[in-house]
Order: C-alpha cells, then sequence, then structure tokens
C-alpha cells in the first residue's frame, strides 16, 4: 500500500532508467515450487534506490528479504517484474554488485587473500595483481596480518571482515549485505557496524543491507523498509533523518528504535 | 613425537605377543608344525628368498600389475565421475548401471574374466582395472554432486564462467573425495592382484603363495601373507599422506 513510487522514474519502453536511481524494483513477484505448489514468497515488490543510499531492510524470518536481495544479486529471477541496476535490467550476477552472504562462505581451501583476490578472476586480473588488490582490501577491512590464514583460522567476525573485503574487491557500484553481522557476538557486531559506516564514508555506495536487528537499522540507514510476510511485501518505508556519525544514545536515535520497533512488533498480530 | 612412539609401541603389542604365543606352541608342538611354521621360520625363508632376489622380482611383478591396473581402470573411474557428477545427463544414462555393476565382488568376477581374457597378462590387468574402477569412480561422482551449492553460487556471483566454476570451486571442493576414492581404488588393486595370481599366475607374490602351496613349503604361504599385508600397508600409508594434503582445509579448526 505504502509503497512509494518515486516521480522521477522514466517509465518507457525502453526500459531505461533515469540517472540518480541506482537501483530499481518494478513489480517484482517470486514464487517457488513447494511440492508442486506455488509459494509466493514477494508479492508486487516495488522499491527505487537513489544512488549512494543506504537502506535498510528488516522483517520477520522467512517473509522473503534475502529473495529481495538475490534478485537484486541476479542470483535468482523473478516470475513477474523486473529489476534494473544502474539503468539497465538484471539478467544475472555482475561485478556492478557485490553481495555478502550471512555465513561468509570463504572457499575454505583459500586464504583469506586468495579468496578476495577470487573477486577479480572474471575480470581477466593476473594473478600477483590480484593479490596485491586482495591485500589492499584485507587491510581496508582491518585484517593486515591474516593475509595467509585460512577460513578455519579466522574467528567468525575476521571471516566477515574478509567476506566484506572480497565485496568490495572489485569497487562495485552497489553492495549487498544479508544479514552480514547477523551469526557474529553483540560485541564483534557492534566493532563491525562502526567499521561498516567507516566504509561507507570512505567510499560512498549504494548498500542494501538486511537485517533483524532494530537498532543496526537506525544505526545504518537513511531508510528502513518494513517488509510483511505470507506474501512478502512492503509494509512501510521509514526514512531516517538523524545526522551522521550516528549516536546510539542520542533522544532522536532511541525514538526513531522504538518507533520501528512497534512497527515490527505491529507487524507480527 | 614421544606420544607417537608410544602409540606405535602399543600397537605393536598384540603383534609381538601373538607372534611369540605361536613360536612357542610351534616349538613345543603343541600343533602340526609343518602346518603352523614357526615365525622365525617365517622369517628365515623371507630373508632368504629375498637374497636369492626371488621376493623382490615378485613384489616388482605384482606392483607394475597393479600400477597399470590401477592407471586404466583408475582413470576410466575418474573420468566417469567427472563427467556423470557434472553432466544430469550422462549420469542419467550411466549411473544405474555403474550402481548395480559396483554390488558385484570383483573375485566374483574371476572365473568369467579368466575364461574371457585367459591366463595372460591381460586378465590379471582387467581383474585390477575393474577393481579400481569402482572405488574412485563413486567417490568422484559423490565429490562433485555433493559440492556444496552455497560455494557455487560464490562463483556465480563473482561471475565465475562455467569453466571457472568447475576448475576453481567444483575440482577443489571435491578433491578430498576423489583422493579418498583413489585410495580405495589402490587399496582394492592391491588386494585383486594377489587373487588373480592365485588364480592364474607364473610371477608375483600371489603367484609364489600358490607355488608354496603346491610344494607343501607352507613357510612360503606364510611369507606371501605377510608381504601382502606389509605392502599394502605402505601402499595405503603413501596415498594416505597425498589424501591428506589434499583434504586438509577440510579439517576445520
Ligand atoms: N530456492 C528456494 N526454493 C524454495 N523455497 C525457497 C527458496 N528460497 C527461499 N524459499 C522460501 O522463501 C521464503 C522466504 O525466504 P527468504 O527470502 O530466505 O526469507 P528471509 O531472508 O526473509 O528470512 C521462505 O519460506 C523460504 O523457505
Ligand atoms: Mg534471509
Amino acid at each position: 500500500m505504502n509503497v512509494r513510487i518515486d516521480d522521477r522514474l522514466l517509465k518507457n519502453d525502453s526500459e531505461v532508467r533515469r540517472v540518480g536511481v541506482a537501483i530499481s524494483v518494478d513489480h517484482v513477484s517470486r514464487a517457488f515450487d513447494i511440492n508442486g505448489r506455488p509459494l509466493a514468497v514477494l508479492h508486487d515488490i516495488s522499491l527505487d534506490i537513489t544512488a549512494g543510499e543506504f537502506v535498510v531492510i528488516v522483517g520477520a524470518s522467512g517473509c522473503g528479504k534475502s529473495t529481495l536481495l538475490r534478485l537484486i544479486a541476479g542470483l535468482d529471477m523473478p516470475n513477474a517484474g523486473a529489476v534494473f541496476v544502474g539503468g539497465s535490467k538484471v539478467v544475472g550476477p555482475g561485478l556492478d554488485r557485490g553481495i555478502v552472504f550471512q555465513d561468509h562462505r570463504l572457499l575454505p581451501w583459500l586464504t583469506a587473500e586468495e579468496n578476495v583476490a577470487a573477486a577479480l578472476i572474471a575480470r581477466g586480473v593476473p594473478k600477483a595483481e590480484r593479490l596485491d588488490v586482495a591485500r589492499r582490501y584485507l587491510a581496508l577491512v582491518g585484517l593486515t596480518g591474516f593475509e595467509t590464514a585460512y577460513p578455519s583460522q579466522l574467528s567468525g567476525g575476521m571471516a566477515q571482515r574478509a567476506a566484506i573485503g572480497r565485496a568490495l574487491a572489485n569497487d562495485p557500484d552497489v553492495l549487498l549485505l544479508d544479514e552480514p553481522l547477523g551469526a557474529l557476538d553483540a560485541l564483534t557486531r557492534l566493532k563491525l557496524q562502526n567499521e561498516i559506516v567507516r566504509l561507507s564514508a570512505k567510499n560512498p555506495k549504494t548498500i542494501v543491507l538486511v537485517t533483524h536487528d532494530i537498532e543496526e537499522a537506525v544505526f545504518f540507514a537513511d531508510r528502513i523498509v518494513v517488509m510483511d510476510a505470507k506474501p512478502g511485501r512492503i509494509r512501510r518505508i521509514i526514512p531516517v533523518d538523524l545526522p551522521r556519525p550516528r549516536d546510539r544514545s542520542s533522544p532522536g536515535f532511541v525514538a526513531l528504535r522504538s518507533a520501528v520497533l512497534d512497527e515490527f512488533i505491529d507487524e507480527t498480530h | 613425537m614421544a606420544r607417537a612412539l608410544s602409540i606405535v609401541g602399543i600397537g605393536a603389542l598384540l603383534p609381538v605377543v601373538g607372534l611369540s604365543f605361536w613360536e612357542i606352541a610351534a616349538r613345543a608342538q603343541w600343533t602340526q608344525s609343518q602346518i603352523l611354521v614357526p615365525p622365525s621360520a617365517v622369517f628365515a625363508t623371507i630373508v632368504e628368498f629375498w637374497q636369492s632376489g626371488e621376493l623382490l622380482s615378485d613384489i616388482v611383478a605384482s606392483t607394475c600389475r597393479v600400477l597399470i591396473g590401477f592407471l586404466l581402470g583408475g582413470s576410466l573411474g575418474f573420468v566417469f565421475g567427472i563427467t556423470a557428477g557434472l553432466d544430469r545427463r550422462v549420469e542419467a544414462i550411466f549411473a544405474p548401471t555403474f550402481h548395480v555393476l559396483r554390488q558385484i565382488p570383483v573375485i566374483a568376477w574371476l572365473p568369467l574374466l579368466v575364461l574371457l581374457a585367459g591366463f595372460g597378462e591381460g586378465f590379471k590387468i582387467l581383474t585390477i582395472s575393474i577393481a579400481a574402477f569402482f572405488p574412485i569412480g563413486l567417490n568422484t561422482l559423490d565429490g562433485v554432486k555433493n559440492v556444496s551449492s552455497k560455494y557455487i553460487e560464490v562463483g556465480r556471483a563473482l561471475c565465475f564462467s562455467r569453466r571457472q566454476i568447475i576448475a576453481r570451486i567444483i575440482w577443489p571442493a571435491a578433491l578430498p573425495a576423489i583422493m579418498n576414492g583413489a585410495r580405495l581404488s589402490l587399496s582394492r588393486s592391491w588386494m585383486l592382484v594377489v587373487a588373480a595370481e592365485l588364480v592364474a599366475s607364473t610371477t608375483g607374490i600371489g603367484h609364489r603363495m600358490d607355488w608354496g602351496r603346491q610344494l607343501f613349503q607352507i613357510d612360503v604361504v606364510f611369507m606371501g601373507v605377510l608381504v601382502t599385508g606389509c605392502m599394502g600397508l605402505l601402499i595405503d600409508v603413501a596415498v594416505r599422506g597425498l589424501a591428506r594434503r589434499a583434504s586438509r582445509w577440510t579439517e576445520q579448526a
């Protein structure tokens, strides 16, 4: 109901969107076959995300957040509607989008630097150069000294840092983060939240992040997208106009956090 | 190191006690010493055959057959596992037959193989090839099929080509299973070379045992049993080292 149709959206046949809209999700639906019966997971989702915007998606578990992110990543295709990134229709994965999964998904047979370097393979970058770039990005995410460590030798937080480094290594326009900090302990999560803010300030990107942590959503977001389940829809979009860097204990922050929480609790009724 | 030695020490306890008991039993004439010859006599026989060079040439003959048969059957099994694991249509055509055939113990093929291939070298190589084919075929097929879709998705997200996904994700992920299959294949090959040589051969460890049996030289038979076990262990330890190197990453911290 509350889906905002952006008036900058240029509707024409050429499927080109106006500059400034980095990601456009256009009347997207996705259903999965469960034992021969279709299960509607996303129903008629539309969402425009401006270049440089930080959008956070929250919603109950199973409401289709990961599915939506995978559609933007091009790892999955919608049954109806389309996704546009940088003006062109998404038909598959692309190096203009970096993705971080909830489980770090580092390849266990590669070292940290080899994992990050793997992001540059498809572009045909020679190995030595790949490793150079990889080391730079490992330094950026604070993993200097762990270049040759294997994923099994890294803590959860370190592995997730490396996964973020891998997603950044192609310098993509769009960063997609699917509950990247969900599996970490509270202290590590706090540290990495600050780290993500630092990284996004240093090198602004369009970021879509999924989380179930309301405080994290308010801490990061320019806009918070609250989703409903069964089938997944956008329930409400909450703009967050708090100044950056954000102070978690400021009255504005606290007030907004409880407002979003109310919205979230409503949803489960 | 000391710990490793003490484990070896404990492991050696049983054979030492067993052999001592056997030696005493044989010398005290508790048993028919023509059949249960004492270990000391077996040992003397081993030394004798080693010094004459016969034992070495037996080992070399058997080992050559194992290597040729393993390379033939093993590489065929490997190719089957890879192609069927990567392509559903190939799997649909070949896998049902494969799974039926692999239930048949290789020993059960021997009479048929003798009829088909005679008593020559071909018979033994064929037997070993069959023995080597199935373990590596099965493990490669399973290894390739069971590569986590999560890792393949990482490759897709990084825009890997199909070839890059195979070479950089499926291959390393399946390698531990493939190496394990190769190890089983080699070990089966060694068992089956002895069996095939017992049935029809003029050289090799198996033939030496059959020769000993016919001349009622039980010490020679025991020598064959011992050498077979030791060679099998040696091969397994060597390949296990390689297999472990390939699968080091699977040992999660
Ligand atoms: N490939 C798939 N096949 C079948 N069902 C799926 C598939 N992917 C997701 N689903 C289903 O879609 C629903 C939403 O999943 P998901 O997007 O992962 O939710 P969320 O990330 O919000 O927890 C779940 O009920 C899940 O079981
Ligand atoms: Mg999810």
